[in-house]
C-alpha cells in the first residue's frame, strides 16, 4: 500500500478528499434544491475491503429519482494472510448512475428505495510471491469492468440530516449469474444523508 | 406499480433457473464405490460418450467437485467431441466421500485434515480399475485426464507433481497454489528432475480479478511449466474481468476445447 507517488493513487486521494469535502460545499447551498448527498462508509463482500462512497440523488417526483454513486475501496488488511505472499496495493474506483424508486413508511420517517444502477469499475492490485526456495514472482493487474445491479437504500429521518444505509447486489457479469457474479462488488454502507437547504421545492417528505 | 417492481425483482432472482441443460438419462450411469483404504463411500457419475459400445476402449476425464461441475464438463466435452469428430471420451465425476478440503488438499487447512494422498490412492487402486474393467476405460496414463477448480485445481497440480504416472492430462482451473505455504510449488521443484521428461497435456487458467493470493503462485507455476515441461502441450488462459467463481465456466469451456483438440 505504499505507492503514494503513483499518479493514479494521487488521483484517488483527491477523489476521497472531494467525497469528504462535498458536504462542506453543500452547506454553501450551491446545489439545486431537492438534491441529496449521502456520503457513507462500508465494506465489500468477498474479499472484505473497506469502502468510502457518495451518492447524489435528484428527485424527479415523489417516487422517482436519478442518482450518481461513486465508490472507492481499498484493501487495508489481508483476508488470507500468507507468510510468503505480499500485497503491494489493492484498490478500486467505481462510478455508477441509475434510477431510484421510493416507498415511504408511516409518517414519512423511513424511505425505502430500490435503485437500478450501471457503470464501470476500475480495479488494480499488485502482489508478490517471495519464498526463499522459489523464484520471486510479482504480478500486476489493472482492469476496467462493467458494474451493474440493484441497490436497496433505507433512509431514516425527515429533517435535513438522515441516517442512510445501502446494500448493493451486483448482477454483472449477467452471463454467469449468480455463481459467476463478481463477489467483491457486493457492499453494505452506512452514512449520513444531507438534503439541500433553501426551500421545500423538490423536497419530498413522504406521507 | 409496487406489484410490477416486486415481479421484476422476483424474475431477476429466478434467472439462473432458466438455463439448465443435462446429460440424457440413458447416457448417465451412477453408482457408489467404497474406498478399500478407509471405507469412505464415493458417488460416481459416468457420462458415456454418444454411441457407447462395450467392445471398444475409451479415454477418461475425471471430474473433481462433480456436484457443481459434472454437467458443465460433460456437456462441454460432448460439444467439443462432436465438433472434433471424436466419440471416445468418457467423463467421470468423483463425488461424495469426505469433505472436499479433506480429499483435495495435501496438507491440513481450516481444521480439515488434508488427505489428498488417500483420495488419490482411492482413484488409483479402486476407481480406475473399476472403470477399466466395467466401462472399457483405456488402461494407460495417456488415456486418463483430471480436471478441477480451486481446491480441486490444487489436487490436479498435486497429481502432476507427486503422482505423475496416473494421469496424462491436467486441467487446473484457478488452483489454490497458496495452500500449505506453496507446498505444490515446492513439490514441483523437489520432483522436477524425475518428472520433467514426461509428456501430456496441461491447461492452466485463472480469473483476471482473483485477488490476494491467487495470481502470483499461478504465475510462478506457469513459469516452471513453460521452462521445464516442454514435452507437454500447454495452454494458459486468463479470463478477463472475472473472479474466482466467475472464471470457472468460461475457463472450463476453454480447458475442454484444448483437451479434446490435443488428445
Amino acid at each position: 500500500m505504499s505507492n503514494i507517488y503513483n499518479p493514479f493513487m494521487r488521483f484517488i486521494l483527491i477523489t476521497i478528499s472531494l467525497l469528504v469535502a462535498a458536504p462542506c460545499l453543500w452547506a454553501q447551498q450551491a446545489a439545486p434544491a431537492g438534491l441529496e448527498l449521502s456520503p457513507a462508509i462500508g465494506a465489500t463482500g468477498s474479499i472484505v475491503k473497506p469502502t468510502v462512497s457518495a451518492m447524489l440523488r435528484l428527485p424527479l417526483n415523489h417516487r422517482l429519482s436519478v442518482v450518481s454513486h461513486s465508490l472507492f475501496s481499498l484493501l487495508l488488511f489481508r483476508n488470507q494472510p500468507q507468510t510468503y505472499m505480499q500485497t503491494h496495493y489493492n484498490y478500486s474506483l467505481t462510478q455508477k448512475f441509475g434510477l431510484g424508486y421510493a416507498l415511504y413508511g408511516k409518517g414519512g420517517k423511513a424511505r425505502h428505495t430500490v435503485f437500478l444502477l450501471g457503470g464501470i469499475r476500475y480495479a488494480t492490485f499488485k502482489e508478490s510471491l517471495d519464498h526463499p526456495d522459489l523464484d520471486r514472482v510479482t504480478t500486476v493487474t489493472s482492469t476496467v469492468v462493467p458494474d451493474y445491479g440493484l441497490m436497496y437504500g433505507l433512509s431514516l429521518g425527515r429533517k435535513r440530516y438522515t441516517f442512510d444505509t445501502r446494500l448493493y447486489l451486483p448482477f454483472s457479469p449477467i452471463r454467469y449469474y449468480p455463481q459467476g457474479t463478481l463477489n467483491n462488488l457486493v457492499y453494505l454502507e452506512f452514512g449520513i444523508g444531507i438534503k439541500r437547504c433553501g426551500g421545500n421545492k423538490g423536497q419530498f417528505r413522504g406521507r | 406499480m409496487k406489484i410490477l417492481i416486486a415481479a421484476c425483482f422476483g424474475l431477476l432472482l429466478l434467472l439462473p433457473a432458466c438455463r439448465k441443460e443435462k446429460i440424457e438419462k440413458d447416457q448417465l450411469k451412477e453408482f457408489s464405490l467404497a474406498s478399500a483404504d478407509n471405507g469412505v463411500t464415493y458417488s460416481i457419475k459416468v457420462a458415456l460418450p454418444e454411441n457407447y459400445n462395450a467392445s471398444r476402449q475409451y479415454k477418461t476425464l475425471y471430474v473433481l467437485d462433480p456436484q457443481w461441475d459434472f454437467n458443465l464438463v460433460a456437456l462441454a466435452c460432448r460439444k467439443q467431441a462432436r465438433e472434433n469428430g471424436r466419440d471416445d471420451i468418457m467423463v467421470i465425476g468423483v463425488g461424495g466421500g469426505n469433505d472436499r478440503l479433506d480429499d483435495y488438499l495435501p496438507v491440513p487447512l481450516y481444521g480439515k485434515s488434508g488427505r489428498a494422498d488417500d483420495f488419490i490412492r482411492f482413484l488409483r487402486e479402486t476407481l480406475i480399475p473399476v472403470m477399466e474393467r466395467d466401462y472399457q476405460a483405456e488402461a494407460s496414463r495417456a488415456g486418463r485426464g483430471i480436471v478441477g477448480h480451486s481446491a480441486g485445481g490444487l489436487c490436479v497440480t498435486y497429481c502432476f507433481t507427486n503422482y505423475p504416472d496416473l494421469f496424462g492430462t491436467y486441467l487446473a482451473l484457478s488452483p489454490a497454489l497458496w495452500v500449505g505455504d506453496l507446498v505444490v510449488l515446492k513439490n514441483e521443484k523437489a520432483n522436477r528432475a524425475a518428472n520433467q521428461d514426461r509428456t501430456g497435456i496441461f491447461f492452466l487458467a485463472e480469473g483476471e480479478l482473483e485477488e490476494e493470493v491467487m495470481h502470483a503462485p499461478i504465475a510462478a507455476f506457469r513459469q516452471v511449466l513453460q521452462q521445464y515441461y516442454t514435452g507437454y502441450a500447454q495452454q494458459y488462459h486468463n479470463a478477463k474481468g472475472l473472479d474466482h467463481l466467475g472464471s470457472k465456466a468460461p475457463n472450463m469451456q476453454k480447458a475442454i476445447a484444448f483437451y479434446v483438440q490435443h488428445l
